[in-house]
């Protein structure tokens, strides 16, 4: 069976949830979340919490480069309750064919949603973006986010010859 | 949540030994009735649990352990995967899944054989490499038999084999190679314990790992235990535990019955004269 026939099934489960559009679709194969433990620091008192992210980058035939990153927090609002915070940062890097510099556009939102200890939601989430524009920027310069992308393995497995040690 | 029952097989057999009839038992998964996309989670596969519950994000459950099709040797099927394909624990803590065996009495003989893969695509992004194993637990909470991998240093689609009885194992000489089909088989008897290894396809037969002291107290077995052990940073790892035609039994080796049968012969035939 080929595996593209598989990835369906495979990757139809349980990215179970918000049937709302993703701004990192994770349903469609190919994106690791990524969690680790951080310092979040609230009103000056450091906190532990578990960051989850995701990201993906993309290159257009004409060289401009699309990166998305997206990560998720748990943090005390800091007057006893709990907020979690998604940003989601957009960067459109678009080349310059004289220079070799891109012009880069870099989009954050960052949505807060008051939350209880278990991350139920209690309040609407409001939502706060800003964009930046620079121009001139070398490539070596983009800083675009590491991808949490991986190439899924072929299940298609070898058969080794094993041979006893002895 | 899409919950599928496992086929879970327990096959009564009655297995005439010695003139006596020998009630024969075994346990087998090879979850054929579960869906693609199952997960262990919260009973999700019937007759295995998870300890450590599969974290959330972006309004998702991102899967630790999952049923998804792959091809040991002998055609494309479900078997069950866990690792740090889709995620991983924030702490780095080991997740295991367990699967019951209570059903089965394992007086003097146990065998146990399985499908095993480690799935690890080395040329990604994710440059750590973990740990896995299996064991045959008791009834006490204790590794009976284990078998355990280890990333080989310095070779990176490669793992390192150790085996062992009652909680402690030895390094070996022998290793598995990444995106690789095995079986391996435990033959525990109240004498010794072997653990051997093979291709997934059976196209050979299995060659032996080490033999080791008994099992003490073989007849309290009742689970056997696939675990991840995330030995690289949190994040950086991407591998999986592919296993699948999961089958322990009471009954001999078909060479320690034969054995018997024929001690059991040659008393008759001294005892006639």
């Amino acid at each position: 069976m080929k595996f593209k026939n598989l990835l369906v099934p495979l990757l139809g489960w349980v990215f179970l949830g918000s049937a709302n559009a993703q701004f990192i679709d994770l349903g469609a194969g190919g994106v690791k979340v990524v969690f680790k433990t951080v310092d979040i620091v609230v009103n000056g008192i450091t906190f532990p919490a578990t960051q989850a992210s995701a990201s993906v980058m993309e290159t257009a035939a004409d060289g401009t480069i699309t990166a998305k990153l997206q990560t998720q927090v748990q943090v005390p609002d800091g007057s006893g309750g709990f907020e979690r915070e998604i940003i989601q940062k957009t960067t459109v890097a678009t080349p310059d064919t004289v220079t070799g510099t891109f012009d880069v556009q870099t989009t954050t939102e960052v949505l807060t949603t008051p939350v209880d200890t278990n991350g139920a939601v209690i309040d609407a989430t409001t939502t706060e973006t800003t964009v930046v524009d620079e121009e001139d920027v070398d490539e070596n310069a983009l800083d675009l986010p590491p991808t949490t992308s991986f190439i899924a393995v072929d299940p298609e497995l070898d058969i080794p010859v094993v041979i006893s040690a002895e | 949540m899409m919950t599928k029952l496992l086929k879970l097989r327990v096959a009564l057999a009655s297995l005439p030994l010695f003139g006596s009839a020998m009630a024969a038992t075994s346990v087998t998964y090879d979850f054929e009735s579960s869906t693609s996309g199952d997960l262990f989670e919260e009973g999700g596969v019937s007759g295995w649990s998870q300890d450590t519950a599969n974290p959330t994000a972006f309004d998702q459950t991102i899967p630790l352990a999952y049923i998804s099709t792959t091809n040991f040797g002998g055609g494309s099927s479900n078997a069950a995967h866990l690792g740090t394909q889709f995620a991983n624990t924030a702490n780095n803590s080991d997740t295991t899944l367990t699967g019951d065996l209570s059903s089965v009495n394992f007086a003097n003989y146990l065998t146990a054989s399985f499908s095993l893969a480690i799935l690890d695509n080395s040329a990604d992004s994710f440059e750590g490499r973990d740990g896995f194993s299996v064991a045959l637990g008791n009834a006490a909470g204790q590794q009976a038999a284990t078998i355990g991998f280890t990333p080989t240093a310095g070779v990176n689609e490669s793992w390192d084999i150790q085996v062992g009885t009652n909680g402690s194992t030895s390094t070996t000489s022998l290793q598995v190679l990444g995106l690789s089909s095995y079986n391996f088989k435990i033959v525990a008897t109240e004498i010794s314990t072997s653990f051997s290894f093979g291709p997934g396809d059976l196209s050979t037969g299995n060659v032996g790992i080490l033999n080791t002291a008994p099992i003490t107290s073989l007849n309290t077995v009742n689970s056997i235990v696939f675990g991840h052990d995330p030995l690289a940073d949190a994040g950086t790892s991407s591998n999986t535990l592919a296993f699948d035609d999961i089958n322990v039994q009471n009954v001999p080796e078909p060479s320690s019955s034969l054995l018997m049968v024929l001690c059991a012969g040659l008393m008759a035939i001294r005892r006639r004269r």
